[in-house]
Formats: C-alpha cells, structure tokens, sequence
C-alpha cells in the first residue's frame, strides 16, 4: 500500500485549500448579503461573469491585474442590479438570482463567440498565480470574522437582517445596507470567477460547474459565519482532492459522487441548527 | 416599353442563370452537437473534414450548430427536410438517438455519424479503434516512465462512457507492453514497477477540474498526462507548466499526451511529447467523397490504425494542425519554428530505441499479430482492468 503513502502529503492539503478558496469567497459574500436579508442564489452566475470578465479584460489589456480588478467590479454590478430588483422592486429574491445565472449563461455564449468566435471559450489570455488570490481570500475572511462579530458595522448587518424594523428605529438605514452588502456579495463573488480563469487562462462556459452553489451550501454548513464557511470549503475542497487520487480503488461514478454526497449529508445536518436571519428573503417597507 | 421587355427578359434570363447553377451545386449539411466549433479538437476537425471535402469537390456545405440537447432533432430535420442535401454529417456522440429517429422519418437522406451507432440503412455510421491509438500513447509513456525513474504514468478522462473505455483499455494495454518492452531491451529481471494513475473528471467542460486531476498526479509521480476530455487538456497542460515552473525546468518530463487532434504544438511544444489522434476530418471528408463516388454505405464504419482513421503524431501532423492553430488564431505564424525546436528536441532526449519501439508496436497491429483489447461495456472494463492492474 505504498501508493497511499504517495496520496496522503502536502500536496493533498495544499490542493484542498486551494479547491476550497473559490467556494469560501462565494460563501463570504452570501454570508454577508443574507444576514444583511438578501439571498442571492444567483452567485454561481455572478462568478461565471467575473471569470468571463477577467478573460475579456486581460485578453484586450494583456494584464491580469486589471482584469481581476474588472472581475471585481462586473461582480458588483451583478450585485447590485440583484439589489434593485429585490429592494426597489420587491421582486422574489429566488427568482431574480435565478435570472442572473440565466442571463450570465446567454451572456457567455454571446460575448465569447462575437468576440473570439468560439461558442463558449475564449481564446488565453494572461494569468496571475492563483495563490494571491488564494491567500487574499483566506485573509479577507479572516478579517470579516472580526468585523462581523466584534465590530459596531458587524452588529448593524446583523440586526438588519434579524428584524429590520429595530434596526430601523435605531436609525440604521435598512435599504443602503442591504444594497452595500449585496454589491460586496457580488464583488466576492466577482474574485472567485477571476480565480476560475486564472487556474487555467482561458474561460469556458462550464469553468464555474455548480462551485458557486456549493458556496451557499457551505455558508449554511458553516451557520451564517465567515470563519465556518471557510470550515465547510476546506471540507469540500478536500473530499474533491482526495477523490481524485482515489480512482484506483473506488468506482470513478462512485467518487465524484463523494463531495456533493457530504455536502448533502452535511447539509441536512446542520440546516437544522443553523442560525437563520428571521427577515431573510423578506422586503422591509418603511412603516 | 421595348427598353422594359429587354429589361424583363435580362432578369428572366439571369435569375434561371443563378438558379441552373444553385441546382447544378450539391450541398452537404453538418450538425454539431452543444460542444460545438473552437475546440481545436473533434468539432473542428469534423468542420475542418467536411469543408475540405466540400472545397475539393465544388460543394456547397451548410453548418449547424446546436445551443442545446433538444435542437438536435430539429436542426437534422430541417436540414433534412429541404431535401438539397446530399449527405447530412452529423458529428458526435450525443446526435445519436436524434438522428436514430430523423434517419426513419427520411429514409432517402444519406446521413452520416461520428462515434455513434446508428442502426438505420441510410446511415453510415463511423466509429474510431481508439483503443491502438492509445496503445501506442500508453506503450511510450510506460517506457519513458521507466526510462526517467517515475513511478506512474497518468491519463485524465471526462464523463465514463463507453468510448472512453476504448482509450483506457488501449493505453493500459500499451502501458504494460511497453514495460514489457524496457525489461527486454535493458535485459532486467522483473518489469519495471509503474503504475496507471487514471481519473474519470465526469466532465467535458470544466477545465478547472482537469488541471486538479492532473496537479493530483503530477504530485503522486506521473511522468506524463495523456488527456482524454477533449477541451480539459488545456487544463491538463497548465498543470504540468506550473509543475516545471516549480521544479524550474524547461522541458524534460513530466510530459502531456494530447488527444484527437495533434495537439503536440500546444503550450509552443515545450512539455508535449506525441498525441493519440482520432482523425474526424478524414473520417469526414471520405463519407463526403463517398457520396461523390457513389459508394455509400450504410452501417459501421470502423477505422483503426490500418485505414488510417486514428494514428499517433509526427512531424507531418504537427505541421498540418499548427496550420489549424495558426488559421484559428490559436498560435502566432512566427512561433512555428519555435514549436517545431521545442518538439524535436523533446523527442530527440528519448533514445531512439523507444521510437522503434513504438512503430514495432505500430506493425504489430498493422499486420494483426498483435492485438490490442477493447471495452465498451463496464463489466468489460472491468476485465481489462483485471488483466493490466498496474498498480504500484
């Protein structure tokens, strides 16, 4: 058995957090915009257009910086045209995330063949290592951690998303927090997509292939805290790394079942014990 | 009024002018599945096949592309029912049940399929022996992994379908043949003790994914990737130029093994070594000249190594697809001597004994003394599994 000596190393690990770092920023920004009230399941989009953005934009700009940077910004746009609809518009916040994935996968095909002329990929376009964004995303949620626990903004998100009415009567202003934290949802969501492209420098339409999803799964997991959304992603990350390497022994069918099965599993789990913000998916109007 | 008739008779005579001309061209129809063009691979082959044959024998072709499962049937039928088509191609897999059913409904169109069975008598269907192809990709990676000391060799595969299961039992065939084949040549004892690392991604899309899969195997020891997902190999290769950025080498192994096309002058050749080709464009282009001949056939058409359906690359190769890369925008014209440097001096670091090897491996199943095992069902995968464990 000396072919498990070669499967269980560093390497293991350092694949696992590097898997886990585009969910767990999904799942910061989720975790952020739904305790602020808002769900976004349109954050599997979101990061489907911040990868398609990176490629455009350092494609045409040769620099992966600014592309990233565009990523970050597209995301938050994303964000926040999910924000008017669920705030100015009081639409169902499900079904507007819905119609960001739906517009985002017509936008990708659109874009990639009138720009490169492949349905569905672009041509490759300059990367950074994926590990500064690795590393920016572990110190990022690190750092929301405290400020959503032991900070007085941290305390105003909360209450938003609990009972608005309080917060309002407070003097906090309901509506621009909930816009703020969607956008930064978006722009979080926006990073993770520019993480897909420059793992392989070259978008295509099913980089992103349900990461995005399993990011709110893991916000739930990790019971509406940065620190355990960061929990479950390592945890999937990490499933999906060893899975791999275990072809030889188990059913292939079998093993790229195994990660979604835990989530699931896990899922059913800890949804029960999750924390829910009591004004999630709720319009607050001004009384 | 005499200046309107000549007019009138001048437009009469031109529009029959175009229309005796319309008529006299016939048309061939390809419908491409969600895949669709811009792989450099399958698809493109199937269109670069098609528009070559159509090119040579002055005919007009249309393509269609489909955006999702449930235009396959239409965009057949559309085609189909114009009844202008000579041949209707359609290229890949996932057509096959929508062209099962379009073939009855019109069962005077010639229809043709790549890589599917299509039990119709208008319909050729053209099926590719992945599996020798592989057998030569596998029996060079065994040697080479002996030859530098690795511990395995690697392959990263899509979605488990029954094609797929012709590259895996022919590489692991040819794995252990060339193993067998170091042993004797170096006069050693035992065969060397390399294993077959293999991952089934369950996708043709997610590129992220495949670079994962081959980061795993680089990191257990594989000298070389063979990449059996079409579109993932991009993936596969960034892998492996990370893994020589880190090691700080510029060639050597670990190498990438490309599929279905010749997809040597990827990554400008540094770190490609050959690739398993499947030639769609041929397989195309001779069911269009089969029309023009007048020798369409239906039923299976499979094409192995003799009929020149499927092959590993050479030079030839990767001077027609750098072409390819070149008319896609793929690769700059003034990298093709780099590419050409890059590849040549890959091949050159192997000793030429392990290249003679491989086209002994090649004349043995040219000539039928070798045979190279097959699956196309699970329960047969296994049994080949069985027969080549390969494990460490």
């Amino acid at each position: 058995m000396s072919a498990l000596g070669d499967i269980f190393t560093i390497q293991l690990l350092l694949a696992a957090l590097r898997l886990a770092s585009p969910i767990a920023l999904v799942a910061l920004g989720e975790t952020f915009s739904e305790r602020a009230g808002i769900i976004n399941v349109g954050v599997e989009g979101t990061a489907v257009l911040g990868a398609l953005v990176t490629a455009l934009v350092s494609y045409f700009t040769g620099n992966a910086w600014i592309g990233l940077i565009a990523a970050m910004i597209a995301g938050g746009l994303a964000g926040a045209l999910h924000a008017v609809w669920c705030i100015r518009f009081r639409a169902n916040h499900v079904v507007s995330g819905i119609g960001i994935n739906i517009l985002v996968a017509g936008l990708a095909l659109f874009i990639t063949s009138s720009v490169w002329g492949w349905r569905g990929t672009s041509a490759s376009a300059p990367t950074i290592s994926t590990w500064y964004i690795t590393t920016a995303a572990f110190l990022i949620i690190f750092a929301s951690q405290v400020f959503m626990f032991r900070t007085k903004w941290g305390l105003r998100l909360r209450v938003v998303g609990e009972k608005p009415e309080a917060a309002d009567t407070a003097g906090i202003n309901v509506h621009r927090t909930r816009y703020v934290y969607t956008i930064l949802n978006g722009i979080l969501c926006g990073l993770a997509g520019a993480f897909f492209f420059n793992s392989v420098g070259r978008f295509t339409s099913g980089m992103v292939g349900g990461r995005g999803f399993i990011g709110i799964a893991a916000m739930v997991i990790g019971n509406y805290s940065p620190i355990g959304g960061l929990g479950a992603a390592i945890l999937f990350g990490f499933i999906d790394a060893l899975q791999m390497r275990l072809q030889s022994y188990i059913p292939s069918q079998f093993s790229i079942m195994l990660p979604y099965l835990i989530t699931v599993i896990a899922l059913a789990f800890f949804i029960k014990r999750a924390n829910v913000p009591a004004a999630l998916g709720k319009h607050y109007v001004k009384q | 009024m005499k200046k309107a008739l000549i007019l009138l008779t001048l437009v009469v005579l031109g529009l029959s002018l175009v229309t005796l001309t319309g008529l006299g061209k016939g048309k061939i129809g390809i419908v491409l599945d969600v895949g669709g063009r811009g792989d450099l691979s399958f698809n493109d082959m199937g269109f670069k096949g098609t528009d070559q044959a159509a090119k040579d024998f002055g005919l007009q072709m249309v393509e269609v592309q489909s955006a999702t499962a449930a235009d396959y049937l239409p965009n057949i039928r559309n085609l189909a029912r114009s009844g202008d088509f000579d041949l209707i191609i359609c290229v890949g897999f996932l057509l096959g049940d929508a062209l099962n059913q379009a073939a009855q409904e019109f069962p005077d169109q010639k229809f043709a399929i790549i890589d599917s069975v299509v039990d119709q008598p208008n319909v050729m269907s053209i099926v590719f022996r992945e599996n020798e192809m592989s057998a030569l990709v596998g029996a060079l990676g065994g040697v080479i992994a002996a030859y530098y000391g690795y511990d395995y060799v690697g392959t990263v595969l899509g979605i488990e379908i029954p094609v797929l299961y012709h590259f895996e039992a022919g590489y692991r065939f040819g794995i252990d043949w060339g193993l067998n084949k170091y042993k004797e040549h170096e006069g050693l004892a035992a065969k060397p003790n390399v294993g077959l690392l293999y991952t089934y991604t369950g996708t043709f899309d997610d590129v992220a994914k495949g670079k994962a899969a081959t980061e795993a195997q680089l990191a257990q020891g594989a000298v070389a990737v063979y990449n059996v997902a079409g579109p993932l190999g991009i993936g596969d290769l960034e892998a492996i130029t990370e893994k020589h950025k880190a090691m700080g080498t510029e060639s050597g192994p670990p190498f990438y093994f490309g599929v279905d096309s010749d997809q040597d002058w990827m990554g400008n050749a540094k770190y490609t070594l050959a690739s398993g080709m499947k030639r769609v464009d041929i397989a195309c282009y001779d069911a269009v000249q089969s029309v023009v001949d007048g020798t369409f056939k239906g039923g299976v058409h499979s094409l192995g190594l003799k009929e020149g359906g499927v092959g590993i690359s050479g030079i030839k190769e990767l001077l027609d697809f750098m072409d390819f890369g070149i008319k896609a925008g793929a690769i700059k014209a003034s990298d093709t001597y780099q590419i050409i440097a890059n590849w040549a001096s890959n091949r050159a670091a192997i000793p030429y004994w392990i290249w003679e090897a491989i086209d002994e491996l090649k004349a043995g199943i040219l000539d039928g003394s070798i045979q190279v095992p097959t699956a196309d069902t699970r329960d047969q995968m296994l049994a080949v599994r069985a027969q080549y464990p390969l494990e460490r």
